[in-house]
């Protein structure tokens, strides 16, 4: 056993902020902590501790955010008093705004959604509007991402409204998490996509329908609808040890089988929130790490350990454009276990990982070490240095290798020259993004790996929160301003007249469903790419 | 709605006791702020109703009352969504090189 480095946790019984040690064990890295009251709490952190090490090398600390809303307070308890203050070290890449807590679902699982007669959380177009308004003036790089999710966003009859006033205050990539059901419809989903929607952030928990009991029905129409609409889609598995660890080659065969619509999959190992017995937490925990080794086995190697990066490894390509510009640019400074990433190509019938024919770790270190001759440079020296890298970069390509339909030279120029959005969005053809994020619960949280997050809930009490903050301790933010912001059924009622909880709920008609064209297309005779 | 501001000094306290009555502090749905740091100033934001429980359970921490005034809640979260707030962060040059210092 080997101390790894110590942090700071919660007690998952009494949330009081304790003394925490990441360790090593049997090759795994562990999170142990002592309560005074309530005694020891240990669980699995990352199933790989050689893997850790390695990305642990690319953590690197953000700018953090330079007008946070309650500048007066220390985070000297932090996570308690969160909103966000001058301790944080990362700035916001991605906002999650919830819209309402109205769903058409009634998952067993679910405490997001408001069951009958519960208060109904809606903010106004004009709180919205004032939300997106202090993001956009977070510096030193205010966000340009932003997630609307729910309950069901899609149940608010204003949602393109909303859509549109977020373009108009310059949010340039918005992602809606849905069910999807609403979108079956063909011109609803031309209407959001019109509107400014870029992608759908889309549940999706197995190809199999015992799985997937969420939309798996539904699923085939949302995919004619999107490509109607010509949107894309992202789809994200919670990842459950013992449930559907063995669905994640094929969800990404799936993925391959639709890859003109969907952009990305993206992984997400569960966050087991709230109290849990240890054999219970034993069973369904898996780490990115672990979905990752699965992955390796169910694709036959053909996505391997090895083709995965931490999130903050493409950090040099943001201080090669920041020292490149003399602007602040977005940097992906999150901590390395929170998530990890890769790209696969799709070559005719082959999949090709990125890491397959391009020297990654070199091209990165090639832009760190251009960054830093940069430092103090006038501009045209600069530009000059940046153009040189460019020439170098296609050496750590083998285009022997390389999918052919993809000018990967060109293509790198043009990222590292232009830096714009459309440049990123060239690669996105015939490409999958494949993600891992690990959202925290109370057993494995970590503060250290909070107070770098780049993933935050915006809240119309002007408060900004990160996600693990806001989903673990959900009394002290969540819940707690949702409520104070609630119409009570009766006052919800009285604003929208003929409204009827029992409305809003979806009747699934499964043999409909299923003897549809689109349902057979979608789900028999695919593709096997291993 | 008026919300009360307190700022006040306690006795320092260790950091799991702190936390503890804090997470305790916030969970009362009319005390919106309460957070103490490691010299022992405290700030508190909270509704009327909420100024009871409040002094009570800081009573035996509390050294000495700074600061106390009312204001209307609508101006507090009013301040949160103006862009003049400010904090130090470092310059670029500085990220660099801390970013050189941890990746040799």
């Amino acid at each position: 056993m080997k101390i790894i480095s110590k942090t700071k946790s919660v007690c998952p019984v009494c949330k009081r902020v304790i003394d925490a040690e990441i360790f090593e064990e049997n090759g795994e890295v562990k999170i142990r902590k002592n309560c005074p009251e309530h005694g020891e709490f240990i669980d699995k952190y990352w199933e790989d501790y050689e893997l850790y090490k390695k990305m642990m090398k690319y953590a690197f600390d953000g700018p953090g955010v330079e007008n946070p809303q309650l500048p007066e307070l220390s985070g000297a308890n932090c996570p308690f008093d969160c909103g966000l203050c001058k301790l944080h070290l990362s700035h916001p890449l991605l906002i999650n705004m919830v819209l309402t807590n109205r769903c058409h679902l009634s998952c067993w699982y679910c405490f997001f959604y408001a069951k009958e007669g519960q208060p109904i959380y809606e903010p106004s177009i004009e709180q919205i509007e004032k939300m997106l308004k202090m993001l956009r003036s977070l510096k030193p790089v205010a966000p340009n991402a932003i997630q609307y999710t729910g309950g069901e966003p899609t149940l608010r009859k204003d949602l393109v409204e909303i859509i549109q006033l977020t373009k108009k205050l310059g949010f340039t990539h918005i992602q809606l998490n849905t069910t999807g059901i609403n979108l079956m419809d063909k011109e609803y989903t031309k209407k959001l996509k019109d509107a400014g929607v870029n992608v759908l952030y889309l549940s999706f928990d197995g190809v199999d329908k015992n799985i997937n009991t969420k939309n798996h029905w539904e699923i085939p129409y949302i995919f004619e609808s999107a490509r109607y609409a010509k949107l894309g889609i992202v789809l994200v598995p919670t990842v459950i040890n013992t449930w559907n660890d063995q669905e994640l080659g094929n969800i990404i065969n799936f993925a391959l089988n639709n890859i003109d619509i969907v952009r990305a999959v993206n992984f997400q190992p569960v966050s087991l929130v709230g109290r849990m017995p240890r054999e219970q937490r034993e069973k369904f925990r898996i780490t990115i790490p672990g979905a990752i080794k699965k992955i390796e086995d169910q694709t036959n190697g053909a996505i391997s350990k090895e083709d995965w990066y931490t999130i903050p490894f493409v950090g040099a390509v943001s201080k090669f454009v920041e020292a490149l510009t003399n602007k602040p640019t977005f940097e992906f400074s999150a901590h390395p276990a929170c998530g990890m990433a890769t790209y696969i190509f799709l070559d005719g019938d082959k999949v090709i990982p990125i890491t397959r024919f391009i020297d990654v770790e070199g091209m990165i270190a090639l832009l760190d070490s251009s960054a830093d001759e940069m430092l103090g440079k006038p501009s045209w020296e600069r530009k000059l240095i940046a153009a040189k890298t460019a020439l170098q970069v296609t050496k750590y390509i083998d285009k022997q290798k390389a999918p052919k339909s993809i000018n990967f030279e060109r293509l790198l120029a043009n990222i590292l020259t232009k830096h714009s959005y459309s440049a990123l969005g060239a690669f996105h053809v015939k490409t999958l993004f494949l993600g891992m994020m690990h959202f925290m619960d109370e057993y494995n949280y970590d503060i250290e790996r909070v107070k770098r997050c780049v993933i935050h809930y915006v809240q119309p009490d002007g408060t900004e929160v990160p996600f693990c903050t806001f989903n673990v301790f959900p009394e002290l933010y969540r819940d707690k301003v949702q409520e104070a912001y609630s119409y009570s059924p009766e006052e919800w009622k009285k604003l929208n007249p003929g409204w009827d909880y029992e409305k809003d709920k979806y009747h699934r008609d499964t043999q409909k469903l299923e003897n549809g064209e689109a349902y057979k297309k979608t789900y028999f005779n695919i593709k096997k790419y291993w | 709605m008026k919300v009360k501001i307190l700022r006040a000094k306690i006795k320092k306290l260790k950091q799991e006791e702190a936390s503890l009555l804090q997470y305790n502090l916030l969970l009362n749905k009319k005390i919106f702020v309460a957070t103490f740091d490691e010299n022992g100033d405290a700030f508190f934001v909270f509704s009327p109703e909420a100024e009871k429980e409040l002094k009570q359970k800081i009573s035996k921490i509390l050294e000495k009352v700074e600061d106390e005034r009312e204001e209307e809640y609508e101006t507090l979260i009013a301040r949160r969504f103006s862009p003049e707030r400010t904090n130090q962060t470092k310059t670029i040059n500085e990220r660099l090189k801390l970013s050189n210092s941890k990746n040799p």
